[in-house]
């Protein structure tokens, strides 16, 4: 493993000894996060709020967390960023606007990324002194990897300095796993319902839009193409969407129609 | 032309009608693939099924990825709960039992209905889908009708009298229509 900056550790490291009072709360309060995990929700629920669920349950999972946050990756960007509390979205934004840090390398790398002292981290050095001022200090980053993919990163942060051990990352790395799995089947589900109601909307709109097409061939012949152009450039016009303009013209011809055929 | 071409045009026509900037049906539908093969490696495609007309015929409206491949496990998502007129989409897979995992996953902790997610249940997967040009052909021909003096239900009734009356179908006597009109 190649020498890491002070304050750094990339994943590995044997679980310390830990006092027997100290390892049973910590496996405690993991299986209840993994109990949580299993029972995110009983109702319908939207991805951000399954997202903010298992950054919540991660928080209570790994010992000494002040806050976490979960970042979802799109095309290698950042995509959907949920956080636990709100000093997470401090610490995050900043993360992203100088695009530099620990859930950044650990969604490239794919590793677990471990600092105690960010302030202080040669890897970052515009981020650490930003997150320090901030008041956060310690921060863990967990890659969610499914099928080799990284889908996005995990993000616990502590506001003392040194606060994450080898056994809190053995803890984190292993809620990891099944969180990776319940992010993505929510993304799943969230796809297949933006996909569903984008298509539902798209196919009512594009009935009426198309007996538009028809008035309109009928009243001055030409292809639908034509009269296609003709609803945009009235659509642009009047600044309104296509199928409200479709719908005006269809209504109207409708209502002619009464008007002659009472 | 190629069938993935055929609908990815077909969808570009579709994402032209929602006049939403930031909406892209057809990138939409390769993100929806790409995350269920992460899930499933022995994904094989998916087809999205509507209820259509006012008898609700369901009605395939695309088949993405499928070829002639033996389809040996499936999901059918129906998203019904959110509204009655939402398609539904299924999976396809080649294993066996491949969705099992995913499928409970979603009934359980997302709180699904039951009857929303449907394990290996269809397992035939359909060959042909509606053809949207076609369905724009025929609402295009009752356009025509409306211009031409008629209500909606007067049109609909028109186009489907002389469809009978020609013994073609409603996609014929559409495209009868349409091509009487002065280019």
């Amino acid at each position: 493993m190649p020498e890491q900056p002070k304050g750094t550790n990339v994943a590995g490291g044997e679980p310390p000894d830990l006092p027997a009072e100290q390892s049973a709360t910590d496996q405690a309060d993991l299986s209840a996060a993994f109990n949580g995990l299993s029972q995110l929700a009983l109702g319908a629920q939207s991805l951000e709020e399954a997202l903010t669920r298992i950054a919540t349950l991660a928080v209570r999972a790994i010992p000494g967390a002040d806050g976490g946050g979960l970042t979802m990756l799109e095309e290698g960007r950042p995509d959907v960023m949920i956080v636990s509390a709100a000093f997470v979205r401090a610490v995050d934004d900043a993360q992203y606007g100088i695009g530099e840090g620990p859930c950044i390398m650990a969604a490239t790398t794919g590793q677990t990324i471990r600092s105690g002292s960010l302030g202080n981290d040669g890897n970052w050095p515009r981020f650490g002194p930003r997150a320090r001022d901030l008041g956060v200090n310690s921060a863990l980053s967990l890659p969610l990897v499914m099928d080799e993919e990284v889908l996005g990163a995990l993000n616990i942060y502590a506001h003392d300095t040194e606060v994450f051990d080898d056994h809190a990352q053995e803890l984190g790395e292993l809620f990891s796993v099944p969180a990776a799995i319940a992010v993505h089947n929510a993304r799943v589900l969230a796809q297949a319902q933006l996909l569903s109601a984008q298509l539902s909307a798209a196919l009512t709109s594009r009935t009426v839009i198309d007996q538009a097409i028809g008035i309109i061939r009928s009243r001055s012949g030409g292809s639908s193409d034509d009269a296609f152009a003709s609803l945009r450039t009235l659509s642009q016009n009047q600044n309104v969407k296509l199928v409200v303009v479709a719908t005006a013209v269809v209504d109207e011809a409708v209502r002619r129609a009464r008007a002659r055929r009472p | 032309m190629d069938n993935n071409l055929n609908i990815y045009l077909g969808m570009a026509r579709l994402t032209e009608a929602l006049h939403e900037p930031d909406v892209d049906l057809g990138f939409e539908l390769k993100i929806l693939a790409h995350y269920v093969e992460i899930a499933v490696s022995s994904y094989l495609g998916l087809s999205i099924t509507a209820s259509l007309g006012e008898d609700h015929v369901d009605t395939v409206l695309l088949i993405e990825g499928l070829t002639a491949q033996s389809v040996a496990a499936s999901l059918r998502l129906s998203l019904a709960q959110l509204d009655d007129t939402m398609p539904f989409v299924t999976l396809y897979a080649s294993t066996p039992g491949a969705f099992v995992d995913l499928g409970a996953d979603l009934a359980f902790i997302y709180g699904l209905d039951p009857d929303a997610v449907r394990i290996d249940c269809d397992l035939v997967v359909p060959t042909t889908s509606v053809d949207l040009s076609a369905v724009a052909s025929i609402n295009q021909a009752i356009g025509v009708l409306i211009g031409r003096g008629r209500t909606l239900e007067q049109a609909t009734a028109a186009l489907q009298q002389q469809a009978t009356a020609a013994g073609t179908d409603l996609i014929s006597a559409a495209l009868l229509i349409l091509a009487s009109l002065p280019q």
